[in-house]
């Protein structure tokens, strides 16, 4: 009763062997559960050199070693394999119902491996696990997929389905895996490892019990912290127009000081994500142009249509993932913008709003409903598909692509009709959508190497919807993490919201009145910030938590108490960091492994401001991002020059011992 | 003197806090008296944009030695 169930599932796709295997507690202690125990069960089992799309790749879907033992805001799965996107580790994050349903099944991951001859899916109840013939699925979107397997498994109690859609099953490699009809573990390239599979569908109905040391305890921390997030609220009279406004004032100054993360939540419950739509704009966060914009390029005018007041008139309900007692989620009522096409999408995220708004100065908020609903059912990511088009529109009014290689569509910026048929392009591989569906790095390689200038990206991965220039941390996130070109990992904002430093002996304590200008400097506090935050969201991810619950502060959402509860381990936040470089240095040594340079991952020249921007609220910015990923990796214990972990890291971190090679 | 923990938002004058972020009152002071010494405008005293010890509470709420004074501060989401 630790938490964790002690055992994962393999499936050999290729033989149609089930079996299971065991872990031993020591796993667990040191590499945790969800990403951790998925970075030790892929570097033993998938060989060196490993083709991503071919059967010796190992996709995994784990759970999270908090995940249904009562604590609040850690439901959330983890897809993990070898990326087809950047040739080394791929992880994929993502919320729903499906993390307490792997564990139900008796497992803590199902991994796997090999290709089935005929498109399969596996079904898991009290009878045990059993692959099916997919062949009727196969072509289906996603949303259709799962509503016809929870019918056909289930008549009155839903079990939980991860499916893949047409961009995967053409293994697009900007594809993802959905689960809960839409929710997208979209990040990595993963839902082409597991279309390469002809695996169409995991589908989960089992009823173990998920049971943690403390119970009591665990009760006592979930109500806790449920008093403060049902006790925070927006004031009734403030706007979704104003945020623009509290953008500005909030940003004023040149000092930035501690913050309450739990003053986010608010925000978070109010809107959910799509917040960011305007408040990001009049800041610098929000990308515009292909990232080589500004507000200016965008202005009000245009951007007032995604105020997220309008997008909540067409809410008609909130949902929560497993656990959670935010809700940022929301079904929307769409009947009127597609042609009846769909009459519902999920609530879209700020970073599909933004890629497939701001970026390619579309305010037709329409088509951005439509194309939130397509990009789900057909499982591609957003931000990668957002980022690609941008490109692609770069090239066109380049003259790098011309009219004849659209085929006829005007590629123009702000042309919506363009962008949605292009999309549409990319999903099922047509004309100049073939050659765009695999993200920009694939592109400009394919298109001319003049257009690289315009691809941007981090080793492969185009990267999320906020500005490194205007907080230089995530810059480091972008490009020295062996996930490159995540918004998710860490930044400098996320740090303060975090404080981590009331907990851990050495992360450095945020001061009142911190010159903004400090974050800009490759110094070994900046370092420290920096590998605190990937430390941290390792253990979130080992943990089943969720990014919004962590930055409401580690006082708050108390996680390393709730470990503590869950396990028995009694350890401090000082060890528990300690386990977290522990997964973060094993990912880094998967991708030297695989014959990643991990200086390749360095964000694109364009969003690290070189040159910088003439105009906006990052005018002027640049950010020596190579002297930053230096200092990131030495303090890590990883070589400074080459980012390569050191042997003494990796034998004081004892890894491997634990992994036995 | 009590020491409140405060939580800054935009417009507060940060030289009423020390390094550690606490305002330091005399006994009794209120919520009202906090927003005064932080030189908060007046018209923003009563949106709600704070809460005491994670509640909302009024402005002549007496505040306790280590109370917990935060502003909403909204952050970029994913």
């Amino acid at each position: 009763m630790k938490g964790y169930m002690g055992k994962v599932l393999f499936v050999d796709l290729t033989s149609g062997t089930i079996f299971e295997e065991k872990v031993d507690d020591k796993i667990y202690e040191n590499f945790l559960s969800g990403v951790g125990l998925g970075a030790y069960i892929l570097y033993k089992n998938i060989p060196q050199g490993a083709d991503p799309l071919g059967p010796d790749n190992v996709l995994g879907f784990v759970s999270g070693l908090l995940t249904g033992t009562g604590s609040v805001i850690t439901g959330r799965w983890l897809a993990v394999g070898k990326s087809p996107l950047t040739g080394g580790w791929g992880d994929s994050n993502c919320g729903g119902n499906l993390s307490p349903a792997i564990k139900q099944c008796g497992y803590d991951g199902i991994f796997f491996k090999g290709i089935s001859e005929k498109p399969v899916y596996l079904h898991i109840d009290k009878y045990g696990p059993k692959l099916h013939d997919a062949s009727d699925l196969w072509g289906m979107d996603a949303v259709e997929t799962e509503e016809l397997l929870i019918k056909r498994h289930k008549d009155n109690k839903k079990c939980a389905v991860a499916t893949i859609g047409m961009a995967a099953e053409k293994l697009s490699l900007i594809s993802g895996i959905s689960n809960d009809k839409g929710r997208m573990a979209a990040r990595s390239g993963l839902g082409a490892v597991m279309g390469s599979k002809k695996l169409k569908a995991i589908v989960l109905d089992g009823n173990n019990k998920i049971e943690g040391y403390d119970k009591e305890e665990i009760k006592r921390l979930t109500k806790e912290y449920g008093e403060k997030v049902k006790n925070a609220n927006f004031p009734s009279i403030l706007k979704g127009n104003m945020l623009p406004m509290m953008s500005r004032v909030m940003d004023m100054g040149s000092t930035y000081s501690p913050l309450n993360g739990m003053m986010s939540i608010p925000l978070m419950k109010r809107w959910g994500t799509i917040f960011t739509n305007t408040f990001g704009l009049p800041n610098g966060d929000c990308p515009v142009k292909n990232w080589d914009g500004s507000i200016k390029d965008f202005s009000y005018q245009k951007y007032k249509h995604m105020n997220p007041d309008y997008i909540i008139r067409r809410e008609e309900r909130k949902y929560y993932c497993y656990s959670c007692i935010i809700g940022c989620g929301g079904i929307c009522n769409v009947s009127d913008v597609t042609d009846g096409k769909f009459s519902h999408t999920h609530k879209p995220e700020y970073e599909t709003v933004n890629s497939f708004g701001a970026l390619l100065l579309n305010k037709d908020m329409d088509s951005i409903y439509y194309l939130n609903e397509i990009m789900n059912r057909s499982t591609m990511d957003t931000i990668s598909a957002g980022n690609t088009i941008s490109y692609a529109i770069e090239c066109y009014e380049k003259g790098i692509l011309t009219k004849e290689d659209t085929e006829g569509m005007e590629l123009t910026w702000g042309n919506s009709e363009s962008i949605v048929a292009l999309a549409e392009k990319m999903i099922k591989r047509e004309g100049i959508g073939d050659i765009l569906a695999d993200g920009v790095k694939k592109a400009s390689e394919r298109i001319a190497k003049e257009s690289q200038g315009y691809a941007i990206n981090a080793g492969g991965q185009e990267p999320g919807m906020h500005d490194p220039r205007l907080d230089p941390i995530l810059g480091i996130h972008f490009s020295a993490d062996p996930t490159p070109g995540r918004h998710t990992v860490g930044a400098g904002q996320y740090y303060t919201y975090m404080r981590l430093w009331e907990h851990v002996s050495w992360a450095p304590k945020v001061k009142i009145r911190t010159p903004k200008e400090e974050s800009y400097i490759a110094s070994d506090e900046v370092a420290l910030k920096s590998v605190a935050n990937s430390c941290i969201k390792q253990i979130v991810d080992g943990s089943g938590g969720c990014l919004f619950a962590m930055i409401s502060g580690l006082s708050n959402w108390r996680l390393f108490d709730y470990l503590n509860a869950a396990t028995g381990w009694n350890l401090s936040p000082d060890q528990y960091m300690a386990i977290g470089k522990r997964m973060q240095t094993l990912r880094q040594m998967f991708n030297i492994r695989e014959g990643i340079d991990p200086i390749s991952f360095k964000m694109h020249n364009r969003i690290s401001g070189n040159p910088p921007l003439k105009e906006g609220p990052l005018k002027g910015k640049t950010i020596k991002i190579h002297d930053m990923m230096k200092v990131h990796w030495e303090a890590f214990g990883w070589d400074k020059e080459t980012g390569n972990p050191l042997d003494v890291t990796i034998n004081e971190l004892m890894i491997n011992e634990l992994l036995d090679i | 003197m009590i020491r409140v923990k405060v939580f800054p938002g935009p417009m507060i004058d940060l030289n009423e806090l020390d390094e550690d972020g606490y305002a330091h009152l005399e006994e009794n002071s209120t919520i009202g008296e906090l927003l005064k010494i932080l030189k908060i405008p007046k018209l923003l005293y009563n949106m709600g944009l704070y809460t005491l010890n994670y509640k909302k509470e009024p402005l002549d709420t007496v505040l306790k030695d280590e109370d917990v004074f935060s502003f909403i501060s909204p952050l970029a989401g994913g």
